[in-house]
């Protein structure tokens, strides 16, 4: 778990600095911009949690790279250690007794991205923008705490040529001239200020001097190698989104699970291999997070040792091109292997057609589908078709679908999404939100009909028996129970955010059982949607994405 | 195109409350050490009480679902927030009382108003919501009260209806505290410590939220009635703590008249300003002859709202003496006059079970009667009235005189009603509307959509359908004089009136003729006229409108209207913004130009009020545009 993260105000900073405990000595300044997240991507602390478990899990450090982080909004968030050498600059990083002091500016401040304006405001010579007042109020402050030159303020791009990082569109001799102005400022504030008042109370109750004491809380792992230095935009590349940047060492993607053995060698006796498809451009109902979602599925199951997933987004998401990529997953799959199938896109139901649903009385008989591209066709991919693929698993292998939509795992439940998917269709829910549901209108159940009528006609094959639970050969976690309704937010779903969340924070050890527990908590005390975990009984204790014991 | 009628934000904005959902495994409370007074208190008369405030999880601060705590003080220092679900405080009923340990003023503050809010959600059987716009930053979570214990370095301390937060203040005591004061000369005095100035505080962000014109000073009554309630809540919410209506009973001989813990309110405060008592007492102001002050609109606001105050505890001491008067003939052999000495432990213990359980029934009546009350321009008469007819609706068989003794009581200070030709129970009951209006099938119990439980709203889009369905009805021609209302558009006198706004809709419950539970809904309606007065150019806001309750069926049970178009209540008002009192709330605001002159209610009214009189209003903010 990370220790607090604690947001501060600028007054804070300052009061802080010049309360820790300062064992190392600051012999300058280096300023990163974090690429991913984004400034409009900030969710306060969840996004500090998250670069944390990006910088332990996934690179294997001790701790958080930076030693404080820049919000949006100007808050500035403590990091590691201030007494601990930053993971900033591969050589660059100094050691216990002195080096840089590391700042991350949340945001991507690339030319032609979100970038602020850099405008300083006449009255006080600072910059309009919160951040980058923020940002210059930091440098300033250190460097004058340590009597450092304005030069000391070193951009992450100096120190390493193969990135932009603080990003393009800053200028060096422009933040250089903005801390200049801003510590003429400072001294003679120092010079004109009055006493502080007395304090209230007690200054151990003070906040900054309950944090002092929590920043400097020794962290008991290995120092970080001194060549540490993190890649922008969360180490994976992101497909479409410019030229991709070299991967980290990869020593530091190695994680190391409980035991102490890295995780990629206690895995190496099948390969790891994942389906990954995101759906946004629905003709109805459009989505925005599931693109975004499969992407970072693929992000992190390649950092969990995956070889990289197969990407299949909007267009080329097709019923076909699922269904046939499953089916090669499956079919080449050996006894030891772990096989992925993640869906993020829009779940329904569908009365069957086929006559083959048992359903309970006084329910109507209907198929559980999710929505391919295509859709108009009736081209749905039902229950039957995918059990029809899982029933080749061949003994041994791992398969675990991870599904961030209305979709009961089960395959033989029948209601999914159910009334309060209804209310949401409605508009009965939350601006910020929209539901992974479509509700089947009559032109869908028709395209369906006259689709599953012409597949009749040709040589089709056979859809297994009904199964209940006992017969599940795979694994299949849920966003949401059969009456609720999957949930995205902010641009990713739920399901997706959390579940990613309790990966990155390790999922070394976990069974299936400990994983769907884990994601349940991280959805805190009040779950909009339950995850659910549907496989045969045994698997639940199964290791999660490991192969079968 | 002109809307025949408006839907106000607060509307949706009931949506919002979110409070804690228990899951089956939560413990039911969770109990914190709070002074029961004041820190000025001895131990020995119950200063210290452990209340059990209703669990829900906490973030350091604390911070809940409904309330968060943030300790920045005035010179901008941000004291720990303290963890209450951190194992040690747990064990130890949260931090122990100390003025001097900051967390502590966090965990008092959090516990009173956590207090508060149960007995509010108790008596409305809803969960009441904020009137304040939740901050940005909290989507995805409901609205929450900020509560900052030491905001202020003054004598003050307010609900700031704005920002949405209580602003607590703390000060040096005098150089010559009264003698009973245990704060030295010149020691800090912390307004967040007075159990009775947080529940002060906390009731005037709930009376917002259930009223937003109550804040509208458009009569010497309404913020006279604000003040008066929140010091009623603040009085009965000291029959909480055990402890202390014990001790306060046996010091008295049974008399609550006596019991100056009971009766006192904020202490410490009186004390350590030098006036040698407390801020302000349940008994009220009497003349030489013992006579209680009477009602008369010129007077101050916290006197004119002291003597509401003082009707209602003098009707809450009447009905207990009644109900106890059997258990002192009991105990003194028929003469009920007690021996000299000590009361018997057992006879104090019946009479302080009486006094709560009687303190929390009063305190229900006073709460619910707000449901009941015109939505604007509020006259103490008439709170009587909806007092009244709420409590006829929740108990219709007032076996112990309890309506009686507060129609008695009223009388006695002269607060009347107008309109009413004689103060028997059934004449003060508001009447359903003069012409039939017929059942709105829309707003019938089998149509309104439910989170749960009926006190809980399905969401804001129901919430929003609702409010249509009155709208359509209040705006129809046929009904607007009914509903005191007028047709929207330009007036003879050059004013003009806006179409009419539905304010809020909810549910409240009531016992029917059966004794089944019956569930209501309680709406607002308002129509803010400008008024040219051609005496001083200027013009300036008048409200009218009517609290309508449907019942069951969706038939109207009553409409309780204040006419936009009365001249008498203009007249009312133009006096109060003229005299005195008025001066002080209501503020010229600049001209647009080319606009006449405006004149509006002060910004930030409760900082001016709590200051009292020698603060200059241009001081407590500026004027609303």
């Amino acid at each position: 778990m990370p220790r607090p993260f604690h947001r501060l105000t600028r007054a804070e900073f300052a009061d802080l600095l010049s309360r820790f405990p300062f064992e190392r000595r600051i012999a300058g300044v280096h300023l990163h911009h974090s690429g991913s997240p984004t400034r409009a991507g900030y969710q306060g602390a969840r996004t500090i949690g998250g670069m944390w478990c990006e910088h332990t899990a996934i690179r294997g450090w001790s701790d958080i790279a930076q030693h404080v982080t820049i919000a949006p909004d100007g808050s500035i968030w403590t990091g590691r250690d201030w007494n601990r050498p930053p993971a900033s600059a591969a050589g660059h990083n100094g050691d216990r007794l002195a080096g840089p002091f590391m700042v991350v500016l949340i945001g991507d401040f690339d030319r032609g991205r979100d970038v602020p304006a850099l405008d300083a405001d006449p009255a006080t010579a600072e910059p309009a923008d919160p951040q980058l007042r923020a940002a210059v109020d930091v440098v300033a402050r250190v460097q004058e705490r340590f009597h450092l030159p304005v030069d000391s303020l070193r951009f992450h791009r100096e120190l390493s040529p193969r990135t932009t990082c603080p990003g393009s569109a800053l200028d060096y001799q422009l933040v250089c001239a903005l801390v200049e102005a801003r510590r003429a400022s400072l001294a003679r504030a120092a010079a004109e200020g009055a006493p502080a008042p007395p304090l209230l109370f007690d200054e151990r109750d003070l906040a900054v001097s309950v944090i002092a004491h929590d920043l400097a809380a020794r962290v008991s792992a290995a120092p970080d190698p001194p060549e540490a230095e993190p890649v922008e935009g969360r180490d994976a590349p992101r497909a479409g989104a410019g030229p991709s940047r070299p991967p980290a060492p990869a020593r530091h993607r190695q994680v190391v699970d409980e035991s102490g053995a890295p995780r990629g060698e206690r895995r190496a006796r099948g390969r790891r291999r994942a389906l990954c498809i995101g759906i946004d451009r629905y003709e109805q109902r459009p989505l925005e997070g599931c693109v975004a979602d499969a992407r970072q599925w693929s992000a992190a199951l390649e950092g969990l040792g995956f070889e990289p997933p197969t990407l299949l987004l909007d267009a080329d998401a097709t019923r076909q091109a699922i269904l046939g990529a499953l089916r090669r997953l499956v079919r080449a799959s050996r006894a030891g292997d772990v096989v992925v199938l993640q869906y993020a896109g829009h779940g329904t139901q569908l009365p069957d057609v086929g006559g083959d649903e048992r359903a309970p009385a006084g329910t109507r008989g209907l198929d559980e589908a999710i929505i391919p591209i295509g859709e108009e066709d009736g081209a749905f991919i039902i229950d039957d078709d995918l059990a029809a693929v899982f029933a080749g698993i061949p003994a041994g292998v791992n398969v675990t679908c991870l599904m961030d939509c209305c979709y009961s795992g089960t395959i033989t439940r029948l209601a999914v999404g159910g009334a309060a998917a209804e209310h949401a269709e409605d508009g009965d829910s939350p601006a910020e939100l929209r539901p992974r549901f479509i509700r089947a209108t009559s032109e869908m159940i028709a395209a369906h009909r006259e689709f599953r009528a012409r597949a009749r006609g040709r040589p089709a094959r056979r859809a297994p028996a009904r199964r209940d639970a006992r017969g599940m050969r795979e694994v299949t976690f849920s966003a949401c129970r059969s009456t609720e309704v999957a949930w995205e937010e902010d641009g990713h779903g739920v399901f997706t955010t959390h579940a990613l969340a309790v990966l990155r924070g390790g999922a070394a050890g976990l069974t299936n059982r400990d994983f769907r527990a884990r994601v349940l908590a991280a959805l805190g005390p009040e779950p909009r949607q339950h995850p659910t975990l549907d496989c045969r009984r045994e698997a639940r204790g199964f290791p999660f994405l490991d192969p079968q014991p | 195109m002109t809307r025949a009628y408006n839907v106000g934000p607060r509307v949706e904005r009931a949506a919002e409350v979110r409070g804690y959902q228990p899951r089956p495994d939560d413990p039911l409370h969770r109990p914190l050490c709070i002074y029961a007074l004041d820190p000025d208190e001895s131990r020995f008369d119950g200063a210290v009480a452990v209340v059990k405030v209703p669990y829900e999880p906490l973030e350091p601060g604390p911070v809940g679902a409904l309330l968060a705590v943030e300790d920045v003080d005035d010179g901008g220092r941000r004291w720990a927030p303290v963890d209450l679900d951190h194992p040690t405080a747990l064990i130890a009923n949260g931090r122990t009382p100390s003025p001097t340990d900051p967390r502590f003023h966090q965990q008092m503050v959090y516990a009173v108003c956590s207090t508060v809010y149960t007995s509010f959600r108790r008596a409305l059987g809803r969960p009441p919501a904020w009137g304040f716009v939740r901050r940005s930053g909290e989507s995805g979570r409901g609205a929450r009260l900020r509560i900052r214990p030491h905001a202020l370095h003054e004598r003050n301390a307010y609900y700031d209806e704005h920002a949405g937060a209580l602003l607590f203040g703390w000060f040096e005591a005098d150089e010559h505290p009264g003698p009973d004061a245990r704060t030295p000369p010149r020691g800090l005095v912390f307004t967040c410590l007075s159990h009775d100035i947080v529940a002060h505080e906390v009731t005037h962000a709930l009376l917002d939220g259930m009223r937003a014109h109550f804040t509208f000073p458009a009569g010497p009554d309404v913020l006279a009635f604000h003040e008066a309630f929140a010091d009623l809540v603040a009085l009965f919410q000291h029959f909480s703590y055990d402890d202390v209506v014990r001790g306060a009973i046996g010091a008295a001989r049974g008399r609550l008249s006596d019991a100056t813990a009971l009766t006192d309110l904020a202490r410490q405060f009186g004390r350590s300003t030098g006036a040698r008592r407390a801020l302000r007492s349940a008994l009220g102001e009497t003349d030489p002859l013992g006579r209680p002050l009477r009602y008369d609109a010129e007077l101050e606001t916290h006197q004119l709202g002291s003597v509401l105050v003082a009707a209602v505890w003098e009707a809450f001491t009447t009905t207990f003496e009644r109900k106890t008067r059997r258990y002192l003939r009991l105990a003194t052999n028929g003469s009920g006059v007690p021996a000299a000495g000590d009361l018997p432990d057992d006879l104090v213990r019946v009479l302080a079970e009486e006094a709560s359980e009687l303190a929390a029934q009063f305190l229900t009546i006073c709460i619910r009667a707000i449901d009941y009350c015109p939505p604007v321009d509020l006259e103490m008469g008439e709170w009587l009235r909806a007092v009244i007819t709420a409590d006829r609706d929740l108990v219709p068989d007032d076996k112990w005189g309890y309506r009686e003794a507060l129609v008695d009581a009223f009388r006695r200070r002269g607060i009347f009603p107008s309109g009413v030709s004689t103060l028997s129970e059934d004449a003060l009951l508001w009447r359903p509307p003069r012409v039939a209006i017929p059942p709105v099938e829309a707003l019938a119990f089998a149509e309104l959509k439910f989170r749960g439980e009926p006190g809980l709203p399905a969401g804001a889009a129901e919430l929003l359908r609702q409010a249509r369905a009155l709208g359509e009805l209040v705006a129809s021609p046929a009904y607007t004089t009914e509903f005191g209302l007028a047709r929207a558009g330009p007036l003879p006198d050059g004013g003009s009136v806006d179409p009419p706004c539905v304010e809020s809709i909810r549910a409240t419950h009531r016992v029917g003729p059966d004794g089944q539970l019956l569930f209501d809904l309680v709406a607002e309606v308002t129509q803010r006229r400008e008024v040219l007065d051609e005496e001083s150019g200027e013009t300036f806001d008048f409200y009218g409108g009517a609290t309508v309750i449907i019942g069951p069926a969706g038939e109207l049970r009553y409409v309780i209207g204040k006419g936009v178009l009365s001249e008498r209540r203009l007249r009312r008002q133009r006096d109060f913004m003229r005299g005195e009192q008025g001066r002080r709330y209501w503020v010229a605001v600049p001209a647009e130009e080319r606009a006449p002159r405006r004149r509006a209610p002060l910004r930030g009214v409760f900082r001016l009020l709590h200051a009292g009189p020698e603060m200059p209003a241009e001081d407590a903010g500026s004027g609303m545009a």
